[in-house]
Formats: structure tokens, sequence, C-alpha cells
């Protein structure tokens, strides 16, 4: 079982659920609740296998290594058993497995985790001891990871993110199916309970309880505080406009629920598609099934059911890339052409360029080659689904992954289309997601893998509903194809071809009231959306040559992640209105969270 | 030292004044570039003399001239250097021939580093680092007086933690 009681806690709960929820999917209602478990010394372990699939790499590079010539070693290992004699050989093989599996059993013994009302702690290592300590409140998502090794002997992983930015995922590895449902479910209603305790008294609601809302509260950009994305539903209930952003009183419930927030937001769709007549609107009523429409206050127990997503099952999908879209999608990337050409340019050298010549090739076959296959593993039966908690990814062939974006978490967003994807309105939609390092940034920072522009705006609409509105999506759309001087952008001046003579005219920025628009890229097309509220700092930058020419280039500094805003050869007054805007929109949105937050709450 | 030149608008939005860092870093800087262009300048004419080989002298030639040109441009550069604390930011501004100016809002600041590296100490200098979340930025002001750079800290990291608003 995977989490044996640790000495001396006999009646740790993990144990006996393994049992009774074959297939992780049902909810825990035989768990003990958190009253009952305490949070002083319930340890509980790892699954037994974990040192193995931990201890992989290890085994497999010593077996390559024997591998790695072996018309020498295996001759030479003759020799020297016939020397020495094969029961030797056979003892020391012997002995050699007992270490390693009385190393593995003592490793499993000493690894284990616990979650407290306030932490989650977790503590490894045999010779080094490490003991670490993660704040609940702190905790942004819990992602469910799906190894391929693992995943035959029905093991996943637990990947908790957290704020603070790179290296602060802890990874809870390798847990039964079963286990890790539990356990995920205990660490986001725990997390939620302790966010709320944060937040302070009920009294003026922190418009921050999602799991991941702490953080984030609440520029207005992607689903200000509280905000969650709600069908247009014109009709729903307590309709009375409350501005997103201010604290509204509400019941001393996780702040879901929040009813003025929810239906501004659901508001703001509902206009948002009148405004875009056929199409859209169509769109807008197949979203319209997905069951997050209640909106009546909840208890507690049901509120943190509906975090953990327990309706997940009958919650239609938002979208989904089909596999034959992967793959075209693929063939169109100048990635697999590279591969292609590389390849045969390697075939043709083996057999009539001088020899050796052929190996010069290898790398760059194998660089594109393992690109475009990481691309499809990790790009196959991409679906989403809009829950209670976020926007809720899975994807992945031989490793599944399954990942929730809370509202907020988004920072920022980018879509890009090379130039054969041009023709079938393909785009790839990556973003920057709180907490996720940039070493993620490839596998775990996709929204859509290919898109089109109208999958797009569902994604994106997913992530924040306003900017999926009529007028802020014709923004997007003049982002993703315009070009020349557009109404509502700002570009650069004609006195930039100098510098930029074939992509000038596409570069340009907009402002709406959420976020900063940024369109660039001719051949490699590219339209940057980066929350107001989100920024981290700017910078105005001018070299002597643009100098004379009255030009300066803009960045936006963002946390790590696939998306960067740097815009560069704007005519200086723009640069710098571009520098001062963002700057005043950023400090309105921090305002109004400070605001929001109230004069005596500081973290 | 309030230079108004027209071009210089673009980088002074306030038209405030902007406070200099202390002239100190020239001498520090001047030392320094002392060590990066001398030293090896005088190695190559030291190689050039026991060698007698006449290609030596072109990269000792090429470096000696960088030097001078660094060390001409050094008193201009150091002056370059400029900050202003506004109600809800601070902004950096440095360079001549590259310009740039840097807006780091307080409620973003991370943490703050004030260090001293030895010649820095001899001369009574600090240097501060402002880090936020994002890894790219790097914000930091060189040779302040050791109290300007604890009193900047100190305001800093109190308005950074009233001003705090999430990521």
């Amino acid at each position: 079982m995977a989490g044996g009681p640790a000495p001396g806690n006999a009646d740790a709960s993990a144990p006996e659920h393994e049992q009774t929820f074959p297939g992780g999917g049902t909810p825990g209602a035989k768990k003990p609740s958190a009253a009952e478990r305490g949070d002083g010394q319930n340890w509980h372990r790892l699954h037994p296998l974990t040192p193995f699939f931990k201890g992989w790499g290890l085994i497999a590079v010593a077996l390559a290594a024997g591998v790695y010539n072996a018309d020498e070693n295996i001759p030479d290992l003759i020799r020297f058993a016939n020397r020495t004699g094969w029961h030797w050989i056979a003892l020391a093989v012997f002995a050699l497995l007992l270490i390693a599996l009385a190393w593995a059993f003592i490793w499993w013994r000493r690894a284990y985790f616990q979650i407290t009302d306030t932490s989650l702690e977790w503590a490894t290592g045999v010779v080094f001891r490490a003991r670490r300590t993660a704040r609940l409140d702190r905790i942004e998502a819990v992602d469910t990871i799906h190894p391929l090794i693992p995943r035959l002997f029905g093991l996943v992983k637990l990947k908790i993110e957290s704020a603070g930015g790179a290296g602060s995922a802890v990874e809870l590895a390798y847990l039964t199916a079963a286990d890790a449902a539990f356990w995920r479910r205990e660490i986001l209603s725990r997390a939620a309970v302790a966010k709320q305790g944060a937040g302070g008294t009920p009294a003026p609601l922190p418009p921050t309880t999602l799991p991941a809302g702490d953080a984030f509260g609440g520029a207005p950009g992607p689903g200000g505080p509280g905000f969650r994305p709600v069908p247009p539903n014109p009709a729903g209930p307590g309709g009375h406009p409350a501005p997103p952003n201010s604290a509204v009183p509400g019941p001393a419930t996780p702040g879901l629920a929040a009813p003025g927030l929810a239906a501004s937001a659901a508001e703001h769709v509902a206009q948002g598609y009148a405004g875009a007549g056929g199409t859209a609107s169509a769109g807008a009523s197949t979203w319209n099934q997905s069951p997050v429409v209640g909106l009546a206050p909840k208890s507690t127990e049901t509120h943190i059911g509906e975090l953990l997503g327990d309706s997940d099952a009958h919650v239609p999908e938002l979208f989904s890339v089909p596999t034959s879209r992967v793959i075209a999608s693929l063939a169109l990337s100048a990635w697999t052409w590279m591969f292609v050409i590389t390849a045969i340019a390697s075939v043709i050298m083996l057999f009539v360029g001088p020899r050796g010549s052929a190996a010069g090739f290898l790398a760059p076959v194998f660089g594109f080659g393992s690109y475009v296959y990481s691309r499809l593993v990790s790009d196959f039966g991409f679906s989403a689904k809009q829950t209670d908690r976020g926007l809720t990814l899975s994807h992945g062939l031989t490793t599944r992954v399954s990942q929730t974006i809370a509202p907020g978490r988004v920072l920022a967003v980018s879509l890009n289309q090379g130039p054969l994807w041009r023709r079938c309105d393909w785009w790839r939609v990556r973003m920057t997601v709180a907490g996720y390092g940039s070493q993620d940034a490839d596998k775990q920072s996709v929204l859509v893998p290919v898109a089109n522009s109208e999958t797009a705006r569902r994604a994106i609409w997913g992530i924040a509903p306003e900017l999926a509105q009529a007028d802020r999506w014709e923004v997007i759309r003049g982002a993703l194809t315009g070009s020349g001087p557009t109404p509502g952008f700002t570009g650069s001046p004609r006195r930039a071809r100098l510098f930029d003579p074939w992509i000038w005219k596409r570069t340009a920025y907009a402002v709406t009231p959420e976020a900063l628009i940024l369109r660039q890229g001719r051949l490699l097309r590219r339209a940057t959306i980066v929350f107001h509220g989100r920024i981290q700092g700017l910078e105005l930058s001018q070299g002597p040559f643009e100098r004379r020419r009255d030009l300066a280039d803009v960045t936006i500094y963002l946390p790590p992640g696939p998306v960067a805003a740097v815009i560069s050869h704007l005519a200086g007054a723009d640069a710098l209105a571009l520098l001062e805007g963002e700057t005043a929109r950023l400090r309105a949105s921090m305002n109004q969270v400070l605001a929001s937050r109230g004069p005596t709450t500081n973290p | 030292m309030s230079t108004a030149r027209p071009q210089d608008v673009l980088f002074d939005p306030d038209g405030q004044d902007w406070r200099r860092v202390s002239p100190k870093l020239i001498k520090v800087r001047l030392l320094l570039i002392g060590l990066w262009f001398g030293l090896p300048v005088v190695g190559g004419v030291v190689c050039l003399v026991i060698f007698q080989q006449w290609w030596i002298a072109i990269p000792t030639a090429v470096w000696a001239l960088l030097g001078l040109w660094t060390a001409w441009l050094n008193d201009r550069r150091v002056r370059a250097i400029g900050y202003l604390e506004r109600a809800d930011d601070l902004l950096i501004r440095k360079g001549i021939l590259f310009r740039e100016l840097k807006v780091v809002p307080y409620g973003r600041l991370q943490y703050l580093d004030v260090t001293a590296g030895p010649l820095d100490r001899a001369f009574g200098l600090a240097k501060l680092d402002l880090n936020t979340a994002s890894g790219s930025l790097n914000a930091d002001l060189p040779g302040l007086d050791p109290d300007e750079a604890a009193r900047l800290r100190d305001r800093l990291s109190e308005l950074g933690a009233t001003r705090m608003a999430g990521l």
C-alpha cells in the first residue's frame, strides 16, 4: 500500500482508501475528515515501487555502460568469470541486488509526507535528509502527471505548484491513482480552507478564494478577483452590475460564489456575445451548456466539492484538438521539414558522400526528430474543460498530464503562426502561468497546440472571458492578421523601415482595458497579450542609431515563461506613451487589488 | 549636472530631479578599467619586446584603444546613471550611447540586496540590486553611498511590503 503508517502512528487513514476506491474517481466519503485526522504526526508513505521508478535512470545507465562495447566487455567478463569461478560472480550479482533492494527499501521507509492545517510537509533521503514545508495558502494548483512506465503499474505523480517561481514545485511521486486522487482532493480542500483563513475575517470577502487565487488577487486582467468564468447567462441571479474589482460583501463561504462578481462576469460575456452576432452567439450557446451556472449560496462542503471538480465528468469539453489536426500541424511545421531534409541529406551522403560524412547529419536529424516527436507526444489528445476551478487541460500520449489553470493564473498569452499554417488559420497558443518555471515552459505552457481562431477564442475565453468579448476579440484578430495602419493600433513609423525593412508594418500595439496587445512578425506572425496587472517591470531603451531616427524599444518584463513582450522601433513618443501608459495601468490595477484587500491585511 | 538637451526628454519623462550616484564610482570604474585593459596591454608590450613579433602589436593596440575609449566615456557614463523615486515606482536611468530607462514598481519587488565588493568598500560604496519575479529584469544601482543604499533598501522594502499586490 502506498501510505503505510509510519512507525508509531498506527491509524493513518490513507491505507484503506486504495482498496475502497479502485479507479480513484469517487469522492472521499469514507475518508476521515480533516478534524479527525488532526494535524500532528500522520505521516504517509509513497508507493513501495517508487524507488525503482526513480532509480530507473541509474539502472539504464548501468545497462548502457555494459552494452556499450559489448563485443569487448562480454568476452572479458567470460574470461574473468572462468578464472575466478562463476559462483563468485553469481554471488556478487546477488549481493548487489540485495544491496539495491535494501537501499530501495530504506529509501522508501524514510520518504514520507503529511498535510497539516497550514502546510504540506515531506521528508526524503537516507544519508542526506531533506525535509521541506510548503505553505498550503501558497499552493497554486495540483496537477496529476502520468508518466509512461509508472502508468503501466497504475501509478501517478502529483505535482504541487506554489507561488514563488522556479523550483517551488513539489512532486509527490509515486502514488496509486486512487491515492493521488485522494491526496489531490485533500491538498486542494485544505489549501482552500487555509486561504480562506489567511484572507482574514469574513466581513468583506477578499475576492481571492480560489485555490490559486491568493497571489493573484485581482488585477482587472484575466479574471479579476474571484471572477469565475460563467457562461453567458443574462438571466443569472443577482445581476446587479458590480464592478469586477470591488470588494463585494459576500457570504462567508469560500468566496467563489460572491454573486455580484460572478454575475458581473456573466454579464460581461453576455454583452460581448450579444454584440458579436450570429456565429459568436452560436458559440456562446454551446458553451452555455456548462453546468457552472448555479450561483446560489452553498455550504462550505459543497464548495470544496466544487473546487475539486467532483462534477468534472459531466462538464462538456470547451474544445479539443483532433489527432489528425495535431499531425497535420506538425507536418506543416518547419521542424518537421528540417527533420525530413536533414534525414534525406544524411541518407544521400551515406551512399554518395565521402566516408563518414553522413555522421555529420546525425546530430541535426536526431535533434529535429526528437523535437517533433516530443511535440507529437505532448500535444496528443489535447482537450480542455471549463470547470469551477478554472480551465482543466489534459494532454499527452505517453505521459498524460492534467493541469488546472485557475482564473487569474495566466499572466500573458502568445499566439504564433508559421508561414505554412497561414492558409489553415492555425495558431499555437502558449501562456505564461504563475508558478510554472521556465523549465516546464515547453510542455506545460501550451493552451492550445494548434487552433483556428475560433478555437483560440474559446481557449482565451476559458482563461479570461473579457478578452473573448466581441470588441476585444476584434482587437486580437487585428493583431493576428492585420498589417499597416489600423484603427486602435499604434504602429512603427515608416522611418523604422531602415531597421525592420520586412516587418515594420506589422509591428504595432493596442491597449484594451484588460491587456496590452502586441502585433508582430510577418513570416512568423505573433500576437502577444499581456495583462496589465501582471507586469513586473518595464524598460525603454534606445541605441545610437535609433536615436537619430527618434525610435525606441520597449520591453515588458514578465515572470519566466514562454511569452516575451518586447516591441522594437516604435516612434520615441509612442514608446514613452506605452511605457507611461502601462505603468499607470499596472499601478491602477495594483491599487485596486490593495483597495479590495482592505487596509489591514498584509501577507 | 542637470543636462536637458532635447533628446534627453525621452529618458526623462517627468522632467524631475533625478538623483545621481556617487561620483566616487568614477574612480572605482576607472581603476577597474585600468585593471582590465591596462594589465593585458602591459603584457602585450612585454611580449612584443621579448618576442619581437610585429603582429603582437595589433591586439595590444586594439585593446589599448578600447581601454582609452572606455576610460574617456567612463565619466559621462557614471554621471548618466540616475534614479528617481516616484510615488509607486522607482525609475532607473543608465547609458549614454545605449540608453535605458527601467521602471520597477514597488509592489513588484521581491527582495533587495545591498552588496559591496572589496573595491567598493575601499571607496565607501555599495550596490543595490532590485529583484522581481521576472528573472530577466536586471535592475541595479551601483555606486551608492552605503547610507543611501541602506535608506533606499529600507524604504523600498517598506513600500514593497505595503504595496505588494500578488504577482
